[in-house]
């Protein structure tokens, strides 16, 4: 009875609003930047290494790429073995395509070189293209030499899922709205990320010396929905408590609906993807994923 | 007992001198070598050198050496050596430097050759120090072949006690032959910088090799076939002969050194002439045939010496050498020099011209080039034609001689020479030239050019009267004569057959670029199909050397010009930018082809075939891997354990046999090896369709996985990965193998 009476009370302070609500008074920071200051819990921020969740934890994996660049399909091709060989993988890890035009002619590109932001802000230019980045957490290269299989079984295993996320999105007048919610199992903050993704835009790909007129592309970013791609600040939520968070969006009319998704990336106090969820973004929804 | 206390005290203080300086040699640094104050040449001569006297005494009565034979005993200065094995081919020999030797250099050298050196630097009757000087010049020779330096800090404890295999060192530039004298000379040196510096001994070690009794009679005739400007030498040998040993030169070279050291050195110093110093084998004519020449002024009466002599299978060579004396022919008096005449042709465009080119009967070949009159070439190598037209006769001379080098060359097709009345006896030969290559628009030129007679003389240089291209017009696309147009025939998976068809009355150029070479930085990168024609113009025609991917064709009287490229990816579409420019230099649109390469069209189930073949000569295995249907590409791996751990050891011995590891875990292991990118691609690549792949192994008798994955697409265009095709093939030959072979319950995928 008391569980319930808290958890209650716990959802009509957070409400269902555009803005994060802050349970706790903090500084004030630029949300998105990264760089604010975790709250200083006198508890841990995560749950033990032995904490057994209920959900099934999805892992982001950001393919950094370019039509330009000429070792970008043989990286998708390694993304597209390592995950035929790893059949554990095979449903829960979700690529999702940054494309960069710094050196080369690419209309996919996300606007004001954020694409190549998110690599210097994580350490990727080494690698150059293509590269991945598992979770916000682990890079390296997708060429040949490439660490992918070993780091998502890394990433499985040493970062643990302790939340579950849900979404729905619908479109009406041009607009998109997204309901993204977040089931924490631990008491800890959290952050929200969103983007839009698109699926088969037939656009040029170079693969070697040639060039593929109408190669298809997939898991095409779109958009960073969210004020960052290292989401917006949730706050606190307590263990075994529900958020959510909407977005109201303009929705771009050279999107093909039928192939546009939102993607929903819950981030720990760590800054590292816990879980994630998406669907379609007109009409689309998919509840938590659940362990069977 | 004071007294003896202070005996019995200095006593022991010397043993403990004697006894700290035994063990601070181990403590304290190496003192610095000292360089002994004598000189080593002025040592009196050692007994225990031979002076081997006969018809040809060691050393030459004339070069000074102190030479020991087989076994030298040095001093602490010098480094001891002892031949302790001898045979026709070989000889092994075991250096022990002294206590005062840091380092030492040491070479060996045919006796024959050591004593052309003294020939040719002043040895022959030079005084045992001057020879020696020699000798010490070519062994610490840091510069060319001198000879091997040795020092403790690189051998470790072997340097005290070195053997040396010679023929079986890689120190032994050539082989060993047989009968032959040889010296080894040694350079012992105070410190380790093995430098003529710090040089204080030298040793020189005679060995003379054996042979065997010579088998037979083998010899060689000499046939020479003189021409004007060079000869043609065929050396003939009888059955009896295994190998050929040949040399020709000046006469006066042979006869010196024949008359300093004999035949038999001067057979081998020839023995030893070459690396390698193999005899050419006597059943093979053609490497027994050779030319010297062709030379443009030689002296009729110089005289050539041919030399040949064979040996035996042994290597024992004939104790006699055939000798051919000749000199070239003389050129008959009154011979008349080439006359040729070059000028520019009706057709000057602004990057195409044509020159008329008219050889006399007396011409064998005409020589040109096209030069700027204000302005070096491209290349700077030529300066403008004007500097050579009103230069000197020595700069003219200058220019000939690099334009017969490197000039285009132009025969005369209607030439022929009587050798009874040694007259020309053809005509003339008119044709046209076609220059397109680096014609600059709106320049200046002349034809620089000369002509060469049957006796390979040169004419002097003759200049044709200077000429204007015309300016390349740009802007006027509408005005462009020029009709051309690209297409794609034959098309494969790979490529296809271009032909550019075109008005021949009316083209001089036309110039095409594939527009997805774009890994290219700018300002040479392709301009897109979007952009305007100002930057297509600045790219086809400016910035010099824009592009290794430029494609130039010139104006062909057929009106026609195709080639087959390949090298493409199979089912990808390639599009090409290409303008015309008409013999009024004014260029046309810019246009656009576009063809696609057929090939496999990849589907959900790509599908692979691996085919092997074993090769019972040599033990190896050959696999094709086959692309069968689906496919886009596909990694592909052939391997055994001691390339990469393919685990091919761990599978049980016989079928149903114990391993330490299940099936699946095999299967799973080779997937990665050939599919996973951790792996590095060092042993699997990524083969593209159009043609199956080969791949042939190298580790005969062991067993390999031969093993690829295919990738495909599905109709949402998200990648497809194959299941691993592969057979294990067994090293002895046997029938390729899958995992069910070996584990019987296993169901293959």
């Amino acid at each position: 009875m008391k569980k319930y009476i808290f958890m209650a009370l716990a959802v009509l302070l957070m409400g269902c609003t555009d803005s994060p609500v802050d349970p706790q008074p903090g500084p004030e920071q630029d949300p998105g930047t990264g760089q604010e200051q975790p709250n200083q819990p006198s508890q841990p921020s995560k749950p033990d290494a032995d904490f057994e969740s209920k959900f099934v934890k999805q892992i982001a994996l950001w393919d950094f790429t370019g039509a330009w660049c000429n070792f970008c399909p043989g990286g998708l091709r390694n993304i597209s073995f390592v995950l035929a060989a790893n059949p554990q993988f095979a449903d829960c890890v979700h690529t999702m395509a940054f494309h960069s035009d710094a050196e080369g002619e690419d209309a996919l590109a996300l606007p004001d070189g954020m694409t190549d932001r998110i690599m210097i802000d994580m350490n990727l230019v080494s690698f150059g293209f293509p590269s991945f980045l598992l979770d916000l957490k682990i890079g390296g290269t997708l060429s040949e030499g490439s660490t992918l299989s070993s780091d998502l079984n890394q990433i499985a295993e040493d970062y643990p899922v302790y939340c579950g996320v849900a979404v729905s999105s619908s479109v009406a007048d041009g607009k998109a709205a997204v309901n993204a919610r977040l089931f924490s199992e631990f008491d800890t903050t959290w952050r929200i990320a969103a983007f839009v993704v698109e699926n088969k835009i037939k656009y040029y790909q170079m693969d070697g010396m040639q060039r593929k007129e109408d190669a298809t592309h997939n898991h095409v970013v779109r958009q960073i929905v969210s004020s960052s791609y290292r989401g917006d600040r949730l706050g606190q939520v307590a263990a075994d408590a529900e958020v959510s968070k909407e977005y109201v969006f303009d929705v771009d009319p050279a999107w093909n609906l039928d192939n546009t998704y939102i993607y929903i990336l819950v981030i720990d106090a760590d800054g590292v993807v816990n879980n994630m969820n998406y669907c379609l973004l007109n009409g689309g929804e998919s509840d938590y994923i659940l362990k069977q | 007992m004071k007294k003896n206390t202070v005996k019995f005290l200095m006593g022991m203080l010397m043993i403990a001198s004697f006894i700290g300086m035994s063990v601070s040699c181990q403590n304290k640094p190496e003192p610095e070598p000292e360089q002994p104050d004598v000189p080593y040449w002025d040592m009196v001569a050692d007994a225990d050198t031979i002076q081997i006297e006969g018809e040809y005494p060691v050393p030459h009565p004339e070069i000074p050496m102190l030479i020991y034979q087989n076994e030298v005993k040095a001093s602490p200065d010098g480094v001891s050596v002892e031949v302790t094995d001898l045979t026709e081919t070989n000889f092994v020999f075991t250096c022990r430097p002294g206590a005062n030797v840091a380092s030492y250099r040491l070479d060996v050298y045919p006796l024959a050759i050591l004593y052309n050196y003294m020939l040719e630097e002043g040895g022959m009757g030079a005084s045992r120090e001057d020879v020696e000087k020699i000798i010490i010049s070519h062994l610490f020779n840091t510069s060319g072949s001198g000879g091997f330096a040795f020092d403790q800090g690189t051998l470790g404890d072997d340097y005290f006690e070195l053997e040396f295999d010679w023929a079986n060192t890689a120190y032994a530039q050539q082989m060993i032959v047989p009968g032959c004298q040889y010296i080894i000379a040694v350079g012992a040196c105070y410190d380790d910088s093995a430098s003529e510096a710090s040089l204080t001994d030298l040793k020189l070690i005679y060995v003379e090799t054996p042979s065997k009794k010579l088998v037979g009679n083998p010899f060689v005739q000499i046939d020479v076939h003189t021409t004007y400007v060079g000869a043609q030498i065929r050396n003939v040998p009888n059955e009896d002969a295994a190998g050929v040993y040949f040399y020709c030169t000046d006469a006066s070279a042979i006869d010196a050194y024949e008359e300093a050291f004999g035949g038999r050195l001067l057979r081998d110093f020839i023995r030893n002439g070459y690396v390698p110093n193999d005899p050419v084998p006597a059943n093979d004519p053609d490497k027994l045939v050779y030319q010297i020449g062709p030379w443009s002024q030689v002296d009729p009466t110089h005289v050539f010496t041919s030399i040949a002599f064979a040996c035996d299978a042994n290597l024992t060579p004939s104790a006699s050498y055939a000798r051919q004396d000749f000199t070239l022919k003389e050129k008959p008096a009154g011979r008349e020099d080439a006359v040729l005449f070059y000028e520019v042709g009706d057709i000057v465009g602004a990057s195409y011209l044509e020159i008329d080119v008219n050889l006399g009967k007396e011409c064998v070949s005409g020589y040109h080039l096209l030069l700027p009159m204000d302005y070096s070439s491209y290349d700077g190598y030529y300066r403008p034609a004007r500097e050579y037209i009103e230069g000197s006769e020595e700069l003219k001379a200058e220019l000939r001689d690099m334009i017969a080098s490197y000039g285009y060359g132009i025969s005369n097709k209607n030439f022929s020479f009587d050798q009874n009345t040694q007259q020309p006896s053809g005509s003339e030969f008119k044709t046209s030239w076609a220059e397109y290559a680096r014609v600059i628009p709106d320049a200046e030129y002349v034809i620089a050019y000369c002509g060469k007679n049957a006796f390979n003389e040169y004419t002097e240089i003759f200049f044709s009267e200077p000429f204007r291209t015309k300016p390349r017009v740009t802007d006027r696309p509408q005005d462009c004569k020029a009709k051309a147009k690209l297409t794609f025939t034959d098309i494969t998976p790979s490529g296809a057959r271009f032909v550019v068809t075109y008005d021949p009355e009316h083209t001089a150029n036309v110039w095409f670029i594939n527009t997805g070479m774009n890994d290219q930085l700018p300002p040479y990168s392709v301009p897109s199909a979007t952009d305007s024609r100002e930057v297509w113009m600045d790219y086809f025609f400016e910035g010099g050397e824009h592009s290794m991917y430029m494609n130039q064709w010139w104006r062909n009287p057929s009106g026609e010009e195709s080639f087959a490229f390949t090298g493409f990816d199979p089912r990808s579409t390639f599009t090409y930018a290409y303008v015309a420019e008409d013999l009024d230099g004014v260029v046309s649109e810019v246009k656009f082809a576009q063809y696609t390469t057929g090939g496999m069209v990849p589907g959900p189930d790509p599908t692979m075939e691996v085919v092997p073949t074993y090769n019972p000569e040599n033990g190896t295995w050959s696999v094709m891997f086959n692309s069968v249907k689906d496919v886009a590409t596909f990694k592909y791996l052939v391997n055994c354990d001691d390339e990469n751990a393919m685990y091919l050891y761990a599978l049980p011995s016989e079928p149903g046999g114990a391993s330490e590891m299940r099936a699946f875990e095999f299967y799973n292991h080779w997937l990665n090896k050939v599919g996973d990118p951790s792996y590095g691609g060092l042993t699997a690549s990524t083969g593209y369709l159009g043609s199956p792949v080969v791949t042939s192994i190298e580790n005969a008798g062991k067993d390999h996985l031969a093993g690829c994955v295919a990738f495909g697409e599905n109709e949402d265009g998200e990648q497809v990965v194959s299941k691993l095709f592969y057979w294990i093939l067994p090293g002895d030959g046997s029938e390729p193998r899958k995992l069910s072979w070996y584990f019987p319950n296993y169901t293959e995928k």
